[in-house]
């Protein structure tokens, strides 16, 4: 053994060091499975079009709807339709609210120009969630 | 007998490196990979696009003015009961044909609409609500074409009516205003 020669020994350990390296690096790997989720696959899941289609719907009759003379029945109408439409055929819970409990107690928010209703959309499909908040001009502007 | 065993270092260090090559390599192959072609949902998600835009356009009143009745919304309005709605089948066909710049031979898109209304319940209560749905609408002339056919992607859209459609009676949709939803399935024939 004293006759060994052990001058390479820097070269040995940075081999073996190598070794390991590759070896956490297989590791990484066998934790990380790649599950197939495709770029389009995710543009396909997001429902930006069910949003888009509810909130321009909302913002269309949402201006009117509180100069109706009967608001709440017309309200209750949309949201019952909303509500059990998206739930059994979009497998999504929709909600809103106009004017809610603060604006009611408060009066609504106004300028010199408009009343503005406050109109909440809430939308929930189980991976994504949306919440939002828009004021509205009422339709019929002051003093025209 | 003089063994030689000047080697040893070298032996070990060859078993070291062994075990570890064998230890990685058998990590790697036993890693599971769920391998999905990057393009397997392109087209699908390009055909739910198409009829979300298709529905929109038709739903647009000519006036763009709210609670205006849009084409689609008199199309559900006029619906004759019983029978496919003719108007909506051609100018959802039109859209579909014209979004892709197809022509009829190679064109092998198919549709299937369905209208679904809210029905109140006979109390106040709102869990007695129901849904009563009907078929709107289809694009295919044979039969054969509705029952084979590759998976349909689902686009849907909220249609405002301003009362109830005259061709139905008043069990199977409430009177006044309301909002109905279009389902429309489009596949590949």
């Amino acid at each position: 053994m004293e006759t060994l020669n052990d001058e390479g020994q820097w070269i040995v350990m940075m081999g073996f060091l190598v070794a390991i390296g590759m070896f956490v690096l297989a590791i990484i790997v066998s934790q990380a499975p790649l599950v197939g989720q495709t770029t389009a696959e995710s543009v396909m899941e997001f429902p930006k079009n069910e949003i888009q289609d509810i909130r321009g719907k909302l913002v269309s009759m949402g201006s009117t709807l509180p100069g109706d003379p009967n608001p709440n029945i017309l309200q209750n109408r949309f949201r019952g339709d909303i509500a059990l439409l998206s739930m059994s055929r979009n497998n999504a819970i929709t909600n809103y609210s106009i004017d809610g409990s603060y604006w009611v107690e408060n009066g609504t928010y106004s300028d010199i120009f408009y009343n503005y209703h406050q109109i909440d959309i809430h939308y929930n499909n189980g991976v994504t969630e949306y919440s939002e908040s828009l004021l509205l001009p009422q339709w019929d502007p002051k003093g025209v | 007998m003089v063994m030689n065993d000047e080697g040893q270092l070298y032996t070990i260090e060859g078993i070291t490196a062994g075990v570890i090559m064998l230890v990685t390599a058998f990590t790697i192959f036993n890693t599971g990979i769920v391998y999905t072609p990057g393009d397997a949902h392109i087209t699908d998600m390009q055909i739910q696009q198409l009829g979300y835009d298709a529905l929109q356009m038709m739903d647009t009143p000519a006036d763009s003015s709210p609670l205006s009745v849009s084409p689609l919304a008199s199309m559900v309005l006029n619906k004759h009961k019983g029978m496919s709605d003719t108007e909506f089948n051609s100018a959802f066909s039109e859209y579909l044909k014209a979004e892709t710049g197809t022509t009829d031979i190679v064109n092998s898109l198919e549709f299937n609409a369905t209208v679904y209304n809210r029905v109140k319940g006979n109390t106040v209560n709102p869990e007695d609500d129901y849904i009563h749905s009907y078929h709107f609408s289809n694009s295919a002339q044979y039969e054969e074409s509705q029952l084979t056919r590759e998976p349909a992607i689902s686009v849907t859209r909220y249609v405002w009516l301003p009362s109830s459609p005259g061709g139905y009676g008043a069990d199977e949709y409430d009177g006044g205003e309301q909002l109905v939803l279009l389902e429309v399935l489009i596949w590949r024939r």
